[in-house]
């Protein structure tokens, strides 16, 4: 066997080792990634809901949610006279398609400003309403809700 | 439209992840590794096909993957940037019978990794008996002995 002086290696040391720290930086963005995604922050986690409202009424919505999955939006009104009407503006419609409702609205009518849910409730104190919905795609969706005259502004972030 | 910047989005997104994981999820493959292969297959596919599974869909997809990967072997051989990139260079692991302990521990390549391809490639059995060890950009460790005493 002849000596080996030269093996002929092209090693590129230089580009290895700045490779290396490059691997390192995007080892560090996956492991961020993964922590964002175990608090909800790519959506269906602890952070990817909020919960706005008064004493008297408060909506459970998405804030982060990925695009072609279900969500769910919960509506409580405190107090109400038997029934309760949920008025949906038309971003809403645009970004979000209704898929479910419980309980089911017992008559629906659409207005200038977008659409409206009537729903029976019984018994006193709080209801609850849950609507299951759609996203139709990325998007960063700004929306009305207004359950029985109060109106809540939301966001949501609809992920690719 | 749609299939085809998904399938190269895709493509490249998978393309970066394989690089900067590392050679070694390449070569040397246990069954850990295996075992990631097959569900990082399985997780992309729907990505990759989405809602549609028409068999357009499926040809759109397999020509854009074809292409791009023809494509990328052209420029490979054209630009060596483009080559060092997605291929990487060859690292010496041991270079006249001394390890560098740097360059193993940043690819993730231990002693006795080095060991058993010297085992496979020459039935060398002890370290003293390799002058270079080359962790090549296929992933292989490549084993040249040291020179034998005439």
């Amino acid at each position: 066997m002849t000596p080996v002086d030269d093996p002929n290696i092209r090693e590129d040391r230089l580009f290895q080792q700045g490779f290396w720290r490059v691997q390192r930086g995007a080892w560090l963005v996956l492991t961020f990634f993964l922590v964002a995604a175990l608090v909800g922050l790519t959506g269906g986690g602890w952070l990817s809901q909020r919960i706005v409202g008064d004493q008297m009424f408060s909506i459970r919505y998405p804030v982060i949610l990925r695009g072609k999955s279900e969500a769910g939006f919960e509506v409580t009104v405190v107090e109400h006279a038997g029934r309760t009407l949920l008025h949906f503006d038309e971003a809403f419609r645009e970004n979000f398609a209704i898929t479910a409702m419980s309980p089911a609205p017992s008559s629906s009518f659409a207005t200038s400003w977008g659409v409206a849910y009537k729903f029976d409730l019984s018994g006193a104190g709080p209801a609850t309403v849950r609507i299951t919905v759609e996203a139709a795609g990325p998007a960063i969706a700004n929306y009305s809700i207004v359950a029985d005259g109060r109106m809540a502004l939301l966001s949501t972030m609809v992920l690719p | 439209m749609e299939t085809v910047l998904r399938a190269l989005a895709i493509y490249f997104a998978l393309l970066a992840l394989t690089r900067i994981s590392g050679r070694r999820t390449l070569s040397q493959i246990t069954v850990f590794d295996f075992v990631l292969v097959l569900l990082i297959a399985e997780t992309s596919q729907n990505a990759l096909v989405g809602d549609d599974g028409s068999i357009t869909n499926a040809l759109v997809l397999v020509a854009t993957l074809v292409i791009t990967d023809v494509f990328l072997s052209y420029a490979k051989s054209h630009a060596h940037w483009i080559a060092l990139i997605i291929d990487g260079t060859p690292t010496v692991l041991m270079r006249h019978g001394i390890l560098e302990t740097a360059a193993m521990l940043r690819a993730r390549v231990s002693v006795e990794d080095i060991l058993q391809s010297a085992r496979t490639q020459h039935g060398l059995m002890r370290l003293e008996e390799i002058s270079y060890a080359v962790l090549e950009t296929s992933g292989n460790i490549s084993i040249v002995p040291q020179p034998k005493e005439q």
